[in-house]
């Protein structure tokens, strides 16, 4: 097992996720590589953001540090440290008694990831039995309190219902009840208002802020959405084709992005400002797949600053004034306010 | 739930009644003159004036219809008519057969699913590729033999060879419970490895299904080990459909019980009806095909009802 130098001590960090890499080979095709080299690290309390298009490869890091990749992927390079444990390398075992336990995730779909024949109440009880040593009455008291902090109305009586019993909007504060009933040290949520229409998905991130404040949780948001990202998140980091492109503090990087792809991110929310739903696609072009990356950096081909080095050559990672970015021309940056 | 539960009630009822006429009328489409077997085979010799008797003693003179409902106001008052044939009623008949039967029923159904759930649950735990072939393999296999097959390998190999088990008759239970069972052990497992094969071939699918649900994966993020996902998310979810087609296990049951009685010679209702059938008796017939699929709705009722215990979705309203 390998560990990590003490930064804890000094900064509080909780996760320190440095050059993640991760593959997929699927029989008779080739193996691709959507997560290549992502660095981050969450604080104790720190709110951070990964923000890009839908296939950048989001969901896939957060399942990688939940050691919960689908059948054909594996984590290919890399580290995770939470705590002292590197999770990229522990055993199966341990790695079980962190999940739930030292990290949660919350998933999109409210409706599907919720057990339809098991009462929420006992959904969220077998989190809490499964780590921690408590007897069934003492779990469901605990139960009820939680569901209290996620806002629940009335969760004494309805404990016991299940999820068909409940919106989307409740069954997803349901969801995080489970996810942070044992107090992880780091919650991952993955696009957790998405499925959710605009009025419950600001009321639901209005409570986890909350919570996360008051437990002082390390938070890592996964969104497509700029906006959602910089209004909740301390830092933000934004992610395209399978790399962090730009991260830094998001009130810096939403008012003078360094990047082009943060700049054009942002943009489109401005332009579509009422249209919150699709605001992404207002860039021009797709996004690469992973088994078709351009050279070069892999945005050039859309991105509007491109010149002939970008194609030839791929940009190196710079670092800033607490800003890091990943592009030979960074625009130019303002002069702080 | 208990407007749940009644509709299927009534439901049940209607099929029931349905399922009586079909029976009825089949048996007077059949050929063969029960009043010839009743006189032993030729009505040459005999004048038409017995033939007439015989024909009103059995109710045969009076209209079809009539006949039907003389039939089932019998079988309302617990009266299933007389046999054709002996000097019994069907209600001793069955009175006498019935217990054999149903304890090979019911240890074919207990031996069944101790087969077919662990196996199940062990091929999800372990995925393993080898593991799957062989469960695969008792799965088709187990359909495929017929059950007299199986009945007289197990009886070569556990009861002839090795002497193990008694492999022919039976044992009464109110008269000596262990030896019935014994006597009930080999036929049983004949049986049972039908039932599991049956339920395998559905639990096993729909395991493979479930484990691809969201809720799977949630259930994995609360840091659950495989076996706890196994048993306490997938298996429930993936019992479902094998609930719902408990009354096809069951009409395998009673077609494999009819044979597995013949093969070790067990007075059961299921020689009863191979006996019936030769001898043209429809008193007895009639009512045994009957029975069989009042067992076969019944079923399916209690499925349905364990279904809305089971999956709260069927008996409770949706938020929409
Ligand atoms: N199970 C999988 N099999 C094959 N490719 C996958 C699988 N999951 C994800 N990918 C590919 O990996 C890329 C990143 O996916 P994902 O992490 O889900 O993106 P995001 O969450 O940012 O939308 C996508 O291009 C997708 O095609
Ligand atoms: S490196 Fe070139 S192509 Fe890539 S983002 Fe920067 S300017 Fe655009
Ligand atoms: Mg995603």
């Amino acid at each position: 097992m390998t560990t990590i130098a003490p930064k804890k001590a000094l900064t509080d960090v909780v996760l320190d996720v440095r050059d993640l890499e991760v593959e997929i080979a699927i029989p008779h095709r080739p193996v691709i590589r959507p997560v290549r080299g992502v660095s981050f690290t969450v604080s104790a309390g720190q709110r951070v953001g990964i923000v890009g298009e839908s296939g950048s490869g989001k969901s896939l890091t957060a399942l990688a540090l939940m050691r919960l990749l689908p059948p054909r992927a594996r984590i290919a390079g890399g580290i995770a440290v939470l705590g002292d444990r590197d999770l990229t390398r522990i055993a199966e075992g341990k790695m079980a008694a962190m999940r739930g336990g030292r990290i949660s995730i919350v998933y999109q779909d409210p409706m599907s990831s919720l057990n339809p024949i098991m009462t929420i109440g006992r959904q969220i009880t077998e989190a809490i039995t499964t780590h921690e040593p408590v007897g069934g009455r003492a779990a469901r008291a605990q139960a009820i309190d939680v569901l209290a902090d996620v806002g629940l109305p009335q969760p004494h009586r309805r404990i016991d219902d299940h999820p068909h019993q409940f919106s989307g909007g409740m069954r997803q504060r349901v969801m995080i009840a489970m996810a942070i009933c044992t107090n992880p040290d780091v919650l991952i949520a993955d696009e957790p208002t998405t499925a959710l229409d605009v009025t419950t998905q600001a009321r639901i991130m209005e409570m986890l802020a909350h919570i996360v404040e008051e437990r002082r949780m390390g938070v890592l948001l996964i969104t497509h959405d700029l906006g959602l990202a910089s209004s909740f998140c301390d830092d933000v980091n934004v992610m395209y084709a399978g790399r962090i492109v730009e991260s830094g503090p998001s009130r810096d990087v939403l008012r003078t992005p360094s990047h082009p792809y943060s700049a054009a991110l942002l943009e489109s929310i401005c332009r579509l400002d009422s249209d919150v739903d699709k605001p992404i696609a207002a860039i021009a072009g797709q996004p690469p797949l992973p088994h078709q990356l351009p050279s070069g950096c892999p945005f050039h081909p859309r991105c509007r600053h491109a010149r002939d080095m970008c194609a030839a050559e791929a940009p190196v990672r710079t670092t800033s004034t607490g800003r890091e970015v990943e592009c030979h021309f960074p625009l130019e940056q303002l002069p702080p306010r | 739930m208990f407007k749940y539960v009644i509709r299927r009630v009534i439901t049940s009822v209607a099929l029931l009644i349905l399922g009586s006429m079909l029976v009825f009328l089949l048996m007077r489409i059949i050929p063969g003159d029960p009043t010839i077997t009743k006189l032993g085979g030729s009505i040459k010799d005999v004048d038409a004036q017995t033939v007439e008797s015989i024909r009103s003693e059995l109710g045969l003179d009076k209209s079809i219809p009539q006949q039907y409902l003389d039939w089932v106001s019998g079988i309302l008052r617990g009266d299933f008519g007389a046999s054709y044939f002996s000097q019994f009623s069907v209600t001793s008949l069955i009175e006498q057969r019935y217990g054999a039967t149903l304890l090979l029923a019911f240890m074919a159904m207990v031996i069944g699913t101790l087969i077919a759930v662990p196996a199940s649950v062990a091929g999800a735990i372990w995925q393993n590729r080898i593991l799957g072939g062989v469960l695969s393999g008792f799965a088709a296999v187990g359909i495929a033999i017929p059950t007299f097959v199986i009945g007289i390998m197990l009886i070569i190999a556990l009861g002839a060879e090795l002497g193990l088990l008694p492999t022919q008759g039976y044992v009464s239970f109110r008269r000596d419970p262990f030896g019935s069972i014994e006597s009930t052990l080999l036929p049983a497992l004949t049986l049972g490895i039908g039932v599991a094969a049956a339920t395998m071939r559905i639990l096993r699918p729909s395991l493979v299904d479930v484990e691809h649900a969201p809720f799977v994966r949630t259930a994995k993020g609360k840091g659950l080990v495989r076996r706890q996902v196994v048993v306490r998310h997938e298996l429930p979810n993936a019992s479902i459909p094998a609930i719902t087609a408990a009354g096809i296990i069951m009409a395998h049951l009673v077609g494999g019980a009819v044979i597995v009685e013949y093969v070790f010679a067990r007075p059961g209702l299921g020689s009863l009806l191979v006996d019936s059938v030769y001898q043209r008796d429809y008193g007895v017939l009639q009512t045994l095909v009957l029975l069989a699929v009042a067992v076969f709705i019944v079923t399916s009722l209690v499925a349905d009802i364990v279904l809305g215990f089971v999956d709260p979705r069927l008996r409770t309203q949706a938020v929409t």
